[in-house]
């Protein structure tokens, strides 16, 4: 589905929009389906309507035509009378009667035709009672034919024939002409309903039309959207790429300049050393070869071209070592700074310039640390044997005191000795590379283990602080920052 | 005097300041006369395996061989190589000499059969001592095979 993802990245920190653009296409469905059903719904009842008052019409031209008839067998009744009493033959009463009868269930039906217009019932009353009366009269007519003969009946009947026909046919025409302008009125009514109908039955199409075009619409709108959030997501991936092929690029290019250094040190490892090899080598086969022509300055002169010589090797040695940190893998894992410095304590101590020092050492309780084992190992083995080369002066009386703690988000530890310290004011040189604070007489050294201790510290993402006094002292403590352990 | 007697150390080396400090070293144990010097690895093979200008040695294999590791047209390892290979010259002991500490010179030299690896100090007592060291140990101490 496009547009849920559509209005996510529209209007992204909106869930309710995202709801009703999923919702929409149902919701716009249905008010469609409403619509059309309710237009059908109206189209239909019109028409009902319509129908309606067609059959009113037909209605109404019935009871006209009931009227009509019954008009004309009142006045056949009338004639058949007429003639019986022309001509006395009974053959006419017959017909009259049966006429009359026929009149009568016209009548009847007129009624049940017009049950529902009480101006017409109070009009048929009306005819019933006249024709009522007219028949009584018609009656006694027939009784004194047969009674008294033809000439006493025509006698009877004459003076009275033309008042009472009248107004029944009078009354009979009326309900005729009622009825003719009520189908006047109801075929008005009839067209304006089948013009209505008409309307209603173009009112659906139109609708659905109208829906249609609007269903067209929105489509666009979202074939549109479409496109856009294509394009959108198009730039976003080459985007991506380019970034991807920019850092793929960093990488060659971190790559070929870690090979050129890998290269470089080799090189200095190898092709500078045989140099100085042959310089104290050949000075020193000099001194033993002319020991005994040789005075004590010349003697001098090759004992500092041995010692710059040698020097030189120790500081190609410390620093290809700090080039090399940079470049390492840290492998990281749990270690327990405890035996670590106690181990590296001990290596120290022994190695302190080929005789055992006689620092006391006291390590306190540390916690453990993730990092590097063997770059951290050297980290403590540096700041120890600074600790007991700066602290030589006091002999036996040198104290180094190792103690670390958590506080915080970090692991503090710390390597306090009573030595000669330093002064402070030029402690950022501390850690600079070859950068030292004693001059090379006193105490030897290259000066690059404290750049390579805050060189390994800062790789494991912490920092290093040193504090001293001159003569009284120096501590030095580094930071590591305390990470989940990983399994 | 036959130019091959008593050859006990075959020194494989381009340098001839470092032949010459190597050479300075083993004096002190009286092993000098004992040394060929040759100066890269295809003399070296040449010597050991009889051929070419040496087609005519006939004193027989030395008793420790002291590999330089650069050397023109043929390297260390590659000469290492050729020795290891070979069931003539197998048993002889090879000792790498070389500036280098590299991991990778390590890892291949002993991978092709080094019988040990020394690392040349700059210090020239070092050095000294060292080369007494290897020498007394390969050519005194170690028992070979006759």
């Amino acid at each position: 589905m496009v547009l849920p993802e559509l209005a996510q990245r529209l209007y992204p920190n909106d869930p309710s929009a995202v709801w009703l653009v999923r919702a929409q296409p149902v919701l716009v469905f249905c008010l469609a389906l409403a619509l059309l059903l309710a237009a059908a719904f109206l189209a239909y009842r019109q028409s009902l309507r319509e129908a309606q008052a067609r059959q009113l019409v037909t209605h109404t031209l019935l009871v006209q035509q009931g009227a009509v008839e019954l008009a004309a067998d009142l006045l056949q009744m009338e004639a058949e009378h007429r003639a019986f009493l022309i001509r006395g033959e009974p053959a006419f009463l017959a017909a009259r009667d049966s006429y009359r009868a026929t009149a009568l269930r016209s009548m009847q039906q007129l009624r049940a035709l017009t049950r529902d217009n009480t101006e017409q019932q109070a009009r048929l009353d009306q005819i019933a009672e006249l024709e009522h009366a007219r028949n009584t009269r018609m009656r006694e007519t027939t009784r004194l034919a047969q009674s008294e003969g033809i000439e006493a009946a025509r006698a009877n009947f004459a003076p009275v024939a033309a008042g009472s026909m009248r107004p029944l046919r009078d009354a009979v025409f009326a309900l005729a002409q009622a009825e003719s302008r009520l189908l006047e009125s109801r075929s008005l009514d009839a067209a304006a309903q089948s013009a209505q109908t008409r309307w209603m039955v173009l009112l659906g199409p139109a609708l659905g039309i109208a829906l249609l075009g609007v269903g067209f619409y929105a489509l666009l709108h979202q074939l549109r959207n479409s496109e856009r959030l294509g394009e959108q997501l198009k730039r976003d991936i080459d985007a991506r790429k380019q970034a991807e092929a920019e850092r793929d690029e960093r990488q060659a290019a971190l790559e070929a300049a870690n090979k050129d250094l890998e290269a470089f040190s080799y090189s200095i490892s190898h092709d500078l050393r045989a140099p100085l090899r042959h310089i104290d080598g050949f000075a020193r086969m000099l001194i033993e070869d002319c020991s005994d022509s040789l005075a004590a300055e010349p003697k001098r002169y090759l004992d500092t071209i041995i010692a710059s010589a040698r020097r030189m090797g120790l500081l190609i040695d410390d620093l290809l070592a700090f080039s090399r940190l940079g470049r390492q893998p840290l492998n990281r894992q749990w270690v327990n700074m405890q035996d670590l410095v106690q181990s590296a304590a001990g290596e120290v101590k022994a190695n302190n310039g080929g005789r055992n020092s006689a620092a006391q050492i006291e390590v306190g309780e540390l916690p453990p640390a993730e990092g590097d084992l063997s770059l951290l190992r050297q980290v403590w083995t540096n700041l120890l044997s600074n600790a007991i080369k700066y602290s030589e002066p006091r002999g036996s009386l040198a104290r180094i005191v190792i103690s670390g703690q958590r506080k915080g988000d970090g692991l503090h530890y710390s390597v306090h000795d009573n030595g000669v310290g330093f002064d402070m004011r030029y402690a950022d040189k501390l850690f600079g590379v070859f950068q030292r604070l004693h001059p090379q007489d006193q105490f030897e050294g290259t000066g690059v283990g404290l750049a390579i201790v805050q060189r390994i510290v800062s790789r494991h993402g912490g920092k290093v602080t040193a504090t001293a006094e001159v003569d009284q002292g120096a501590c030095f403590s580094f930071e590591l920052p305390i990470s989940e352990p990983t399994a | 005097m036959n130019k091959y007697q008593h050859v006990q150390i075959l020194l494989v080396e381009d340098s001839a300041h470092d032949a010459e400090l190597t050479q300075r070293a083993l004096k002190r144990r009286g092993l000098v006369n004992d040394i060929a010097w040759v100066k890269d690895g295809v003399e070296a093979l040449d010597y050991l395996f009889c051929q070419g200008a040496y087609a005519d040695r006939d004193n027989g294999p030395p008793k420790l061989v002291l590999l330089d590791l650069k050397m023109p047209r043929m390297d260390g390892l590659q000469v290492l190589e050729r020795l290891k290979n070979s069931e003539a010259t197998r048993q002889i002991p090879v000792v790498m000499m070389t500036s280098s500490r590299e991991e990778g010179d390590l890892v291949s030299s002993y991978s092709l059969g080094v019988n040990s690896y020394i690392v040349k100090p700059v210090d020239f007592e070092k050095f000294a001592d060292i080369v007494d060291q290897v020498g007394m140990y390969w050519v005194v101490a170690n028992q070979a095979p006759t």
